[in-house]
């Protein structure tokens, strides 16, 4: 899907190469458009993301409407205006940057550690048969354990805090980015393979000049995958034990019978793993040039 | 050893044990000459890519000796490279870095790089395509890219595994032109498979004849008459009724015709 947020960001820099859509079409295709068929291509683009949007907006605009007229749903659903004003409210505070701030520090931290264990350990699963053959089900044993069922032992094992939390959020990152590793190394290509050693590279070279770099589109599907369930974790991580950040918000939402409060952490949870995803989109883009857009 | 480039000697290839086992390959001799274009022809099962992965060095004989400028062969290497039917481009690199790919494993200063890199990018006929990404080429080009790539390291003998195959009939007769034209330019030793028989005809110095069932060299016959060849004159016509009639394509004794 591609939201409104990313078209708008292309148009922000018009000077940056922003491919025409058939660039990556073999080059014996005549390419016609031209430049100002481009541009007029791409303000189309724009206006068709924001009308694609009509439906949501209506909904939450009817939204509006029967909540305001129906008073007595003030607790169970209160009105996007109410929302909108309780989102102000928090930021002036300053509690909402706090819980993003927490929420965002867990989750890149217990990435960046299940991208230092995954990607290795992938690359070796789907690189070495030997070494798949004993650490393949051990990763299999582990794999269909939910995050959340580890939430228990992980509270015994470091208590409530930052510890506790990334190590849920690590568990459902890790396997994942693992796994898309492990089927994008096993499959490269063999006349990939093949090809590089009649030109003289070593298996050493071939490992970083050809075989990961052959599987880095798959390695960010992991990527992906894992930051989109360990976001989700998060949020279930921290409803159960934490001091602050978003789920913790929402909590302390349903404590204080604030349902305003309990949306605003379920948008902003909503616009923030949107966020994340068009990051890694984004990255995907710019270290692996060759292969265009990307819509998986 | 003798001036000859490749020297295969009594060759056997057999895959699996026992009753299982499959002979791929079973005593096959053939010699390629140090600036010879042999072109092995044959229907599907007949062992020729097998034949080629061992020249390669990808795989080792079972029985026999395979020797390629006056050594053993033992693994793969730069003096002997490839083109692949489905082209084998690096996906990440651009044309250029594709091409300069085996440079760079050889340590080559990079403005030797470039200048090695121009000249095949000139002569594959790709200016203003050196930054473009594989996936960006239509197939005629990708596979002269694989030429280019082939041909950078300076090999002594290229492998050819049905490089045309997989391009439209026109493309690959451009295709064809342009190799010979190249391999006048640069002799190597070239070993072409290909499971068309016009164009083993077309290319050729000598044809060998394989057939399966075992995989074995069945003829070689030598092409006498001067590039570029008419595949319909009359010679050449004959050439290839003859080459069909060692694969049985045509029914000479009433036998059941098989196709390919």
């Amino acid at each position: 899907m591609k939201t409104a947020l990313q078209v708008v960001k292309r148009l922000d820099s018009p000077e940056a190469k922003i491919p025409p859509a058939n660039e990556n079409r073999p080059a014996d295709e005549d390419r016609t458009p031209q430049q100002a068929g481009a541009r007029w291509a791409r303000a189309r683009h724009v206006a068709e993301a924001f009308a694609r949007h009509w439906l949501l907006i209506a909904l939450v605009c009817a939204w509006q409407i029967i909540s305001v007229k129906t008073p007595s749903l003030a607790l169970q659903l209160p009105p996007p205006s109410a929302i909108f004003s309780a989102t102000i409210e928090l930021l002036h505070r300053g509690l909402l940057q706090q819980d993003i701030a927490a929420s965002l520090k867990r989750v890149g931290t217990a990435i960046g550690i299940a991208s230092l264990i995954g990607f290795p350990l992938g690359a070796a699963l789907g690189g070495s048969r030997r070494f798949a053959w004993s650490v393949e089900p051990v990763v299999n044993f582990f794999r269909p354990i939910p995050p959340l069922a580890w939430i228990p032992l992980s509270i015994l094992w470091f208590g409530i805090g930052d510890t506790q939390n990334q190590f849920i959020i690590f568990l459902a990152a890790v396997f994942p980015i693992t796994l898309n590793t492990m089927e994008g190394v096993q499959n490269v290509e063999r006349q990939l393979i093949r090809a590089a050693r009649t030109l003289g590279a070593s298996r050493f070279v071939i490992t970083f000049t050809v075989i990961l770099p052959t599987a880095l589109p798959q390695m960010f599907v992991g990527l992906r995958v894992g930051t989109g369930i360990a976001w989700m974790a998060l949020v279930a991580g921290e409803l159960v034990a934490a001091t602050d950040g978003l789920g913790y918000l929402i909590n302390q939402g349903r404590f204080l019978f604030r349902s305003d409060y309990v949306i605003v952490g379920m948008v902003m949870i909503g616009l923030i793993g949107l966020l994340l995803d068009g990051i890694i989109r984004l990255a995907q883009r710019i270290v692996m040039p060759w292969r265009g857009e990307d819509r998986l | 050893m003798s001036r000859a480039g490749v020297e295969i000697r009594n060759v056997h290839k057999i895959y699996g044990q026992g009753r299982e086992s499959v002979i791929a390959l079973q005593d096959v001799s053939l010699d390629v000459g140090q600036q010879e274009f042999v072109c092995i022809v044959g229907p599907s099962g007949c062992g020729k890519t097998t034949l080629l992965n061992l020249l390669a060095g990808f795989e080792p004989p079972s029985s026999g000796s395979i020797h390629a400028f006056g050594s053993e062969i033992v693994a793969p290497g730069p003096d002997r490279t490839m083109m692949f039917q489905d082209y084998a481009l690096f996906p990440s690199l651009t044309v250029k870095g594709n091409i300069e790919y085996g440079l760079k494993r050889r340590g080559i200063k990079r403005a030797r790089r470039q200048e090695i890199v121009r000249h095949y990018i000139e002569l594959i006929d790709l200016k203003g395509f050196e930054s473009k990404y594989p996936q960006q080429l239509s197939g005629g080009m990708r596979q002269r890219v694989a030429l280019a790539r082939a041909l950078a390291v300076n090999p002594k003998m290229l492998l050819m595994d049905e490089p045309f195959a997989a391009l439209d009939s026109f493309t690959r007769e451009r295709m064809q032109d342009e190799l010979i034209q190249v391999w006048e330019r640069e002799r190597k030793a070239v070993l072409f498979i290909t499971h068309n028989i016009d164009e083993a005809i077309k290319l050729g110095d000598r044809v060998a004849v394989m057939s399966p069932r075992p995989g074995r060299v069945s003829e070689i016959i030598p092409l006498t008459s001067p590039r570029p060849r008419d595949v319909d004159s009359e010679e050449n016509v004959k050439i290839v009724r003859h080459v069909r009639e060692i694969l049985h394509l045509i029914s000479t004794s009433g036998s059941a015709a098989r196709a390919v």
